[in-house]
């Protein structure tokens, strides 16, 4: 994809600060001297609106880049960290970690199943070891609590 | 003789069984994680901090702290070996390291930096014990408009002289700013910006918003990348790590040259590890006899660099400690480690919690004690790790972090929202911006506000009360005259001070 990279990145970013602005209109500003809690955030959104028009502007006379998103590792990624966040209440430590570990590797070419869940059930099981019997964390290998 | 005698009682507490235990500890994690490409020191502080919370203060910081400058140890071998950095600061010990590996020299080339970090790291800490209680003292002066204005200097400087485009850091740094007013006012009570979501009404965890920045983040982007290129096995063995007599002699005033710089660029706001270690390796070009040897090979060109960034690792924590006022992402993010472990870096940190203090300084001369022995007669157990195929690595890196970030509140709640702001950080990369200085605005965006409301009521709303004391006006002036730069620098089209150093 070839585009200003800085442009879309400034209209991100203005974005943002737009939201932060309207979001802090609800909070009280007060007074210079006595500052309420809607006081910073407006400053502060006020702030990244000028930075971000600014870049705006000072990428106009440059040249579009080419912009490459990795998507493959970047659904790979997020689908291991959402499974692990579904899986980790209903089923468990081990299923949590060998199925966020299996969508995490799908991140790569050519990988063999067999020796990733391999490698999935043994992090799995020290994970358990260190966090569950030597912290005390409770949470337990299997099932739901 | 007040320095003997703490650190005597420093000393005391380092050497109890299990704070060497948790230095030794901290001090491996961190040479594993430095000697792994892809993944740097904040990574590996924020997938340990979780961990932390199960220990006593003194514990965690002696372990977190080993954590951050073992990484730097390690970070030299991926350059090194593979020319591949490990961490940002070892970057340029690739230029001269790579060659060194290719004559045969690997060896002497790791050992010299052994060595080099070492000597960099025991000058860090000796400035570290004899100015921070000399800038404490100072400290203690400071009120609220002096801090306020600190920090915003801290700020600007981290986000102008750091990576990248300068105007791109300041928009980082006010973004973290905004994310740190998430959660709960201090001051009057008022819950801002949770959209009704109770989880946030502590404000956004730091350890999630680190992981997600730079744990799951960084995966992303390095990924699927360099699969095929299997390096081929190395081994070191511990005679071909012998210098000659010729590298010892020309590596000396280099060592010191950078040892100097490093501590230097380590103390001062924003500058950081990176930097020193750029930058010392420009004067060492500049000053040799016969510049065409650097990026063949030169000796000096990796003792210089390395014995700079230990340095600045130690350093670094001169500013944190004594005034509560961290120069790099890293160190804001030990200093919000220390927050949460209920110990407020600042001036009165050495008389209210002297034991943690000189315990950790101890901590130090231990854990480099410690990385020395790890990383010459144990070098080959890293250089294997080196060779862990990234198929494995990666989704093993996934699972910490999302177990670490669930440990906190045991709420898949958290582990949402590291990837939302994983993702975030992903797209933020993709346009070119570092999300360092969003970090750093993040973890000092509670004590601007705080110290900016108290001087506004001490100042009656008069914003001159910024220029009335001499220490506040400077600190904002050299704030204003670096943000006159960035403008200037992006409009220039110029790159940051790295970029022009090398």
């Amino acid at each position: 994809m070839r585009v200003k990279t800085d442009a879309v990145g400034g209209l991100f970013l203005l974005a943002v600060g737009v939201l932060f602005l309207v979001l802090s209109m609800r909070y009280e500003a007060g007074t210079v001297f006595q500052m309420g809690p809607g006081y910073l955030p407006r400053v502060l959104g006020g702030a990244l609106i000028v930075v971000s028009l600014f870049l705006i502007a000072a990428s106009l006379p440059q040249p579009a880049s080419m912009m490459v998103a990795r998507w493959r590792p970047m659904f790979a990624v997020s689908l291991a960290v959402l499974s692990f966040g579904l899986a980790i209440r209903p089923l468990g430590l081990i299923p949590a970690i060998v199925s966020a570990f299996f969508l995490a590797s799908l991140a790569h070419d050519g990988v063999k199943p067999i020796p990733i869940i391999l490698a999935a059930g043994l992090l799995a099981i020290a994970a358990w070891a260190l966090f569950a019997v030597l912290l005390g964390m409770p949470v337990p290998a299997f099932g739901r609590f | 003789m007040d320095i003997f005698h703490n650190l005597s009682m420093g000393f005391a507490v380092a050497f109890t069984p299990t704070n060497l235990m948790y230095c030794l500890f901290g001090v491996t994690i961190g040479t594993l994680i430095g000697v792994l490409p892809g993944i740097g020191a904040i990574a590996a502080v924020s997938i340990i901090l979780p961990v932390t919370f199960y220990l006593e203060p003194t514990a965690a910081l002696v372990l977190l702290a080993g954590v951050y400058y073992g990484a730097e140890y390690g970070g030299s071998t991926a350059s090194i070996l593979l020319n591949i950095p490990g961490t940002t600061s070892s970057a340029v010990t690739a230029l001269d390291g790579h060659p060194m590996t290719k004559k045969g020299r690997a060896g002497v080339a790791l050992f010299m930096t052994a060595i080099a970090s070492f000597f960099g790291a025991c000058v860090g800490i000796i400035l570290l014990t004899l100015f921070a209680p000399l800038l404490a003292r100072l400290a203690l002066a400071f009120g609220p408009a002096e801090y306020f204005s600190v920090i915003v200097l801290g700020l600007l400087a981290a986000a102008t002289i750091s990576k990248g485009s300068p105007m791109k850091g300041v928009a980082m740094v006010i973004l973290g700013l905004l994310l740190g007013t998430v959660g709960t006012d201090l001051h009057t009570g008022a819950v801002r910006f949770t959209f009704g979501a109770f989880e946030l009404f502590d404000g956004i965890s730091v350890v999630v918003l680190a992981m997600g920045l730079f744990g799951v983040a960084e995966v992303i982007s390095a990924s699927g990348i360099g699969r095929g290129s299997k390096p081929a096995r190395q081994h070191v063995s511990l005679s071909s790590m012998i210098p000659r007599k010729e590298d010892v002699r020309v590596s000396a005033v280099p060592a010191v040259r950078g040892s100097i710089i490093g501590s230097i660029f380590g103390a001062l706001p924003g500058t950081g590890q990176t930097l020193a270690s750029f930058m010392s390796y420009a004067l060492e070009k500049r000053l040799s006899r016969s510049p065409g040897k650097f990026g063949q090979g030169a000796v000096e060109g990796i003792v210089a660099p390395e014995a700079a960034n230990n340095a600045a690792a130690q350093s670094a924590f001169i500013p944190t400690l004594t005034l509560g006022i961290p120069g790099t992402a890293t160190m804001a993010l030990m200093l919000a480690a220390m927050m949460i472990h209920g110990i407020a870096p600042g001036p009165d940190l050495m008389t209210k919690h002297a034991p943690v203090f000189w315990g950790l300084i101890a901590s130090f001369w231990i854990g480099n004690f410690f990385l020395l022995v790890l990383n010459i007669p144990l070098i080959n157990v890293w250089v294997r790790i080196l060779h862990i195929p990234s198929h494995f690595l990666f989704p093993g890196i996934i699972c910490l972090v999302c177990l670490g970030v669930f440990s906190i509140n045991n709420s898949p709640f958290d582990v949402f929202m590291v990837l939302g702001i994983g993702l975030f950080g992903y797209a933020m990369r993709l346009f070119q911006y570092e999300a360092a200085p969003l970090l750093m605005g993040f973890v000092l965006g509670p004590l601007l506000e705080q110290n900016l409301r108290r001087a506004m009521l001490l100042g009656r709303g008069d914003p001159m009360t910024f220029f009335h004391s001499p220490i506040s006006a400077a600190f904002l002036i050299t704030a204003f005259l670096l943000l006159a730069w960035a403008i200037w620098a992006t409009l220039r089209r110029k790159g940051a001070a790295v970029d022009a150093a090398v």
